[in-house]
C-alpha cells in the first residue's frame, strides 16, 4: 500500500540512495509525511526546511536559477506525440536545426510497480509510465565532426529532475548530495534517448544542449524548459467519472438508493464501519490530477489534515492503485476550515484579461497556511480567499456552486444563495401548510410559524445585506462575472444560538445550493439536490414550492433528483454536497492553454 | 424518498416517483406549479403576520415546576417506559460537520418524554463533560415538549454560564406561558454570554409580553457591547416602538455597528420615521451606514 512516508534507512546502496533523496523530494513536494532527517537534504536544494511552502520554493528557485531564455519551441511535435515519446523538431538537411521543444512531464510520485516506494526512488522500470522520453534524432548529428560531442547543462531545480541515458542517471538528482549538472556524450550514430522524470508538482529546470567540438568550443546551443505538471483541482464542468459517499446504514439509505439508481456502476457507497461512520465525504479527500503529453495522467487525492474517520478512505481505495498519489499538505492546528467543503473551484474564467482555463480556486479564509501555500504555489488556479466566518461550519459550499449552462455566455452559471427570494417564496406559501420535519427539529410546525419569526427574518435580511451582497461583489471582481452569470437560489438561514456558533448561520431549509453536479459521460446530466421538505407528511416533492422553484431556475438540460439528506446531513449541519465526492476527467492540456500562468 | 424531476429542453416538468410515498399527480404543465393550488397562492396580509391566528399547540406541556417534580417524572418514566428511558439515557451525541458542535440525532429524540430523560442527564452529568452537557441542553427544544418550566428549573440550578446560555436558547420557539418571564430573567443574568443568548431567543416569537419588552429595552443599554448590539437588532425584529427614542440616540454612538443596527431597527419598526431621519442626517464615516442612509433616501 502506497504511503507518503518513506521507510527509514536500510541496507544497500539503493536504500541509501532512496533515503538520501527522501528529504529533498518529499520536502519539495511540501508534504508533511516525510520521516527523514531534514538535515540530510542536498545543499543545492532550496527545500531544506520542513514546511508546506517548500513546493513553491523549489519551483521558484528553479525559475530563479534558470537565468536563460527557456524559449525552446513550446508546443513542438515532441509534446504532442501520441506515443508519449519526444521526437526531434526536424532537420534542415546539411545544417540540422539545433533547436528543441520544451519538455513537459508528470511528477513521478506514484508507485506503479507496487513495491511500496514512490517511483522517484526507483530506477525506471517497465511498469513506470510517468517518465517521458526526449529523443534526439540521429539527423540532429548530421555534420558532426569525428570528435564533436553533445554537452548537456542542467540548471534550476536540479535536485528535482533526473535524466537517464543508457540506463544510468546522468543529470540531476542521482543520490549524491550534489546533483549532476553537466553531461557530455558522443553520439552513437543513432537516436539518443533521454528519459526525464520529476520529483514533484511544477518542478522546473532548464536544459541547455550544446554541440561542441573537440576543443569544447560551442558550435550551436539551445535551451529548453523542463516542467512538471501542476496539480490541478476539478471544477464542475469536467465530466464526472465516479461518485462516492459513506453508507451510514438505515439513516441515509434513501440517499444511497438515490445515487445508486441514477449512477449505477459509477457510484460507490463506502461502508460506514470502514471510516468510523464519518459521513462528510466531501471534507476529507479532494480529488485532483496532473497530466502530461501522451495521455499521461496522475490521479491525486489531497488528504486533508482534518483526519476524522474518512482519513482511511484514500489509502483503502487508492493506496494500491498505480498512477495514484495521496498527499497531505499543512501541519495544523486543524479547524473546520481545513475540510474540503471549504475548497472549491470555479469553471474557466477570464479576469482582467487573464485567462484561467482551469478556473480559480476559492476557499474560506482560515484554511491551514501550508495547504494554502501549496495551492498558491501551483499558480494555474490562482486561489481566492473568501470570508466564511459568518457561518457556523464556514464552508464555501454552503452558499454557492456552479453548474454548466452551454447556452450562457461563459458556459456556466453560479448558483448563489439569496435570502430575498427565499423569503419571497416563503411568504407566497399558504401559512397553514404544515411542515412536520421543521416542526420536529426546529419548532416550525407550519409555514406561518416560520413566516412570523421576526428574528429569523431579520437575521436573513442582515445576512443578505452584510454578507451575501459583498461576497457576490467580490466574486464578480475576482472571477470576472456579470449579473447574468448568477442564478439566485431561494435560501433561508438559521441563526444558531450554540456556543461558539452563536449568531452564526447555517441553512434552515436544506440548502439546495449545496448540491452535487453529476455530469457523467453517459446518461442524463443530473443535479443531486437536498430535498427542502417544505411540505406536509405524505406529500411528494412535486408539491414542494421550494423544490419546484429550484427546478424552474435551472438551465435547460439538467435532470434534478432531490435526495432526503435530513437526518444524517442536514440536522448535522451539512447537505448533499457535504456528504459526497466526485472524481472528474481532466478537461484540458495545461501545456497548451495554461503556460501563461506558469511563467 | 427520492423523486426525479426531469427538466427538458422546453421547460416541461416530468415527474417520476421512485417510491410509493409520493401520491401526488405528476405535473405536466410547462410551467412549474404547486399541485392543486392556484398559480399565485394566498399570502398572509401584514396584519395577519403581526397577529397570527392561534394554532393548535404543537408542544406538549410537561408540568415540571421544580427539581422534585423532575426527579419524580424521571422515576415514573423509568417505570412506565423502561426501554425508552434506558435508550435515551445511553444515547450519545454525534459530531456534526463542525467538530466543535455535537448534536443528538435520533428518531427517539422527537418525543416529549425525551426532555425528561435529557434534563435528568444534564443534572447528573459532571460539569467537566462540557460537550455532552451542551448537547443535552441543545436537544431539549427538539423533543416536542413545552419546556419553559423545565428550563426554568434547570436554569436556576445551573452553575455553568455556557449551559445556562444553551438552556435559554431553547426558549426561543417555546409556546409556554413562562417563556417571556424566563427570558426577561435571563436578560439580567450575571453572564454576558447568557444575556446574549437571551437577546437572540427573545426575537424568535412575535408579540412579546410587557415583561419581555421592558427587559429588552434595558438590554439595549447593556454594559456588554455584544448584548447591546443584539438587543438592538431584536428590538427591530420585534417592532418595539417604545425603543425608538433610544435607538435614535444611538445614531450618534461611537460604535459604527451600533449606529448601523440602530438605523436598521428604526427602519424595521417605523419605515417612515427612518426615511425622515435619513433625509436629514449627514453622511456617516462608516460606509455601511451610508449605504443604509442612501437606500432610505432613495425610497423617499
Amino acid at each position: 500500500m502506497l504511503r507518503t512516508r518513506v521507510p527509514q534507512g536500510g541496507a544497500g546502496a539503493h536504500l541509501l540512495w532512496v533515503s538520501r533523496v527522501c528529504a529533498a523530494s518529499l520536502l519539495a513536494l511540501g508534504l508533511t509525511g516525510c520521516q527523514q532527517d531534514p538535515s540530510e537534504a542536498s545543499s543545492d536544494d532550496d527545500t531544506s526546511e520542513a514546511s508546506g511552502s517548500e513546493a513553491e520554493a523549489s519551483s521558484e528557485s528553479g525559475e530563479a536559477e534558470a537565468g536563460t531564455d527557456t524559449g525552446g519551441e513550446a508546443g513542438s511535435s515532441e509534446d504532442t506525440g501520441e506515443s508519449g515519446e519526444d521526437s526531434d523538431s526536424g532537420t534542415t538537411g546539411t545544417s540540422p536545426d539545433w533547436s528543441f521543444g520544451d519538455h513537459y512531464g508528470l511528477p513521478n510520485i506514484d508507485d506503479d510497480d507496487g513495491n511500496g516506494n514512490i517511483d522517484w526512488f526507483d530506477a525506471p522500470n517497465a511498469s513506470d509510465d510517468d517518465p517521458r522520453d526526449m529523443v534526439i534524432g540521429a539527423a540532429k548529428f548530421d555534420g558532426f565532426a569525428a570528435d564533436d560531442r553533445v554537452r548537456l547543462r542542467l540548471a534550476g531545480a536540479t535536485s528535482q529532475v533526473r535524466l537517464w541515458h543508457g540506463g544510468s542517471p546522468v543529470l540531476g538528482d542521482e543520490g549524491n548530495p550534489a546533483p549532476l549538472t553537466e553531461y557530455i556524450f558522443t553520439p552513437s550514430g543513432g537516436d539518443e534517448t533521454f528519459t526525464i522524470e520529476f520529483a514533484a508538482f511544477l518542478d522546473e529546470a532548464t536544459l541547455t544542449l550544446e554541440h561542441i567540438d573537440g576543443s569544447d568550443q560551442v558550435i550551436d546551443s539551445d535551451t529548453l524548459r523542463l516542467l512538471a505538471s501542476p496539480l490541478i483541482l476539478n471544477h464542475h464542468l469536467q465530466t464526472a467519472e465516479h461518485v462516492y459517499m459513506t453508507s451510514m446504514g438505515n439513516s441515509n439509505a434513501d440517499m444511497v438508493d438515490g445515487y445508486a439508481s441514477a449512477l449505477g456502476a459509477a457510484f460507490t457507497a463506502v461502508p460506514g464501519n470502514l471510516v468510523m461512520y464519518d459521513q462528510w465525504m466531501q471534507d476529507e479527500p479532494e480529488f485532483a490530477t496532473a497530466t502530461a503529453p501522451g495521455g499521461r495522467r496522475l490521479d491525486t487525492v489531497i488528504d486533508s489534515i482534518r483526519n476524522r474517520g474518512l482519513d482511511a478512505f484514500p489509502e483503502y481505495y487508492f493506496g494500491d492503485e498505480p498512477s495514484w498519489f495521496i498527499g497531505t499538505w499543512g501541519t495544523g492546528p486543524k479547524s473546520t476550515l481545513d475540510s474540503f467543503g471549504n475548497l472549491e473551484i470555479s469553471p474557466p474564467v477570464t479576469v482582467g484579461g487573464v485567462e484561467y482555463p482551469f478556473g480559480r480556486i476559492y476557499y474560506g479564509g482560515g484554511m491551514d497556511q501550508g495547504m494554502v501555500a501549496f495551492l498558491e504555489s501551483q499558480k494555474i488556479q490562482d486561489p481566492i480567499e473568501i470570508d466564511t466566518s459568518w457561518l457556523c461550519v464556514q464552508h464555501v459550499d454552503e452558499f454557492m456552486t456552479t453548474v454548466a449552462d452551454p447556452t450562457s455566455a461563459k458556459g456556466f452559471k453560479v448558483l448563489f444563495a439569496d435570502t430575498v427570494s427565499g423569503y419571497a417564496l416563503l411568504d407566497a406559501m399558504n401559512g397553514s401548510q404544515s411542515l412536520p420535519r421543521f416542526g420536529a427539529d426546529y419548532n416550525y410546525p407550519s409555514v406561518q410559524s416560520m413566516q412570523t419569526d421576526g428574528g429569523l427574518r431579520m437575521h436573513n435580511d442582515d445576512v443578505q445585506i452584510d454578507v451575501l451582497n459583498p461576497l457576490k461583489a467580490q466574486l464578480m471582481a475576482e472571477l470576472g462575472l456579470v449579473e447574468e452569470d448568477f442564478i439566485y437560489i431561494p435560501t433561508i438561514f438559521e441563526e444558531l444560538n450554540f456556543g461558539s456558533c452563536s449568531g452564526k448561520s447555517v441553512a434552515l431549509i436544506p440548502g439546495t445550493v449545496n448540491l452535487i453536479v453529476g455530469n457523467l459521460e453517459s446518461g442524463s446530466p443530473t443535479l443531486f439536490v437536498p430535498d427542502p421538505f417544505m411540505r406536509g407528511s405524505g406529500e411528494g416533492v412535486s408539491s414542494d414550492a421550494f423544490a419546484n422553484d429550484f427546478v424552474a431556475r435551472m438551465p435547460d438540460g439538467w435532470d434534478v433528483t432531490f435526495l432526503d439528506n435530513w437526518d444524517t446531513y442536514h440536522v448535522a449541519l451539512g447537505e448533499v454536497h457535504c456528504g459526497t465526492n466526485v472524481i472528474r476527467t481532466p478537461a484540458a492540456n495545461w501545456w497548451e492553454v495554461g503556460l501563461h500562468l506558469l511563467e | 424518498m427520492n423523486t426525479l424531476i426531469k427538466r427538458s429542453q422546453t421547460l416541461a416538468l416530468v415527474l417520476a416517483a421512485l417510491t410509493a410515498c409520493d401520491g401526488s399527480e405528476p405535473a405536466t404543465a410547462s410551467q412549474p406549479r404547486i399541485e392543486g393550488e392556484a398559480a399565485s397562492p394566498a399570502r398572509l396580509s401584514p396584519t395577519q403576520a403581526e397577529n397570527p391566528a392561534p394554532s393548535a399547540p404543537s408542544q406538549r406541556a410537561l408540568e415540571i415546576v421544580d427539581l422534585a417534580g423532575l426527579d419524580a417524572a424521571h422515576a415514573a418514566l423509568q417505570q412506565s417506559r423502561p426501554e425508552f428511558a434506558a435508550k435515551l439515557a445511553a444515547l450519545e451525541p454525534t459530531t456534526t460537520r463542525n467538530p466543535e458542535f455535537l448534536r443528538f440525532n435520533d428518531a427517539s429524540l422527537h418525543d416529549p418524554d425525551a426532555a425528561i430523560v435529557f434534563a435528568a442527564r444534564l443534572r447528573e452529568t459532571p460539569a467537566d463533560q462540557r460537550a455532552l452537557r451542551l448537547a443535552l441542553a441543545e436537544a431539549l427544544p427538539r423533543t416536542g415538549a413545552q419546556i419553559d418550566e423545565l428550563i426554568g428549573v434547570l436554569y436556576e440550578l445551573e452553575g455553568e454560564a455556557e449551559i445556562r446560555a444553551q438552556l435559554v436558547a431553547g426558549l426561543a420557539r417555546s409556546e409556554g406561558a413562562k417563556r417571556d418571564a424566563l427570558l426577561a430573567r435571563a436578560l439580567t443574568d450575571a453572564s454576558p454570554e447568557v444575556r446574549f443568548s437571551a437577546t437572540i431567543a427573545a426575537s424568535r416569537r412575535p408579540a412579546p409580553s410587557p415583561i419581555l419588552r421592558d427587559a429588552l429595552l434595558l438590554a439595549i443599554s447593556d454594559g456588554d457591547a455584544s448584548v447591546r448590539l443584539r438587543a438592538t437588532r431584536s428590538a427591530g425584529a420585534l417592532g418595539l416602538a417604545e425603543a425608538l427614542p433610544l435607538l435614535e440616540s444611538r445614531l450618534e454612538d461611537a460604535d459604527a455597528d451600533l449606529r448601523l443596527h440602530s438605523l436598521r431597527a428604526i427602519r424595521r419598526i417605523d419605515l417612515d420615521r427612518a426615511r425622515a431621519l435619513a433625509a436629514t442626517r449627514p453622511s456617516d464615516e462608516d460606509p455601511r451606514v451610508n449605504r443604509e442612509l442612501a437606500q432610505l433616501s432613495q425610497a423617499n
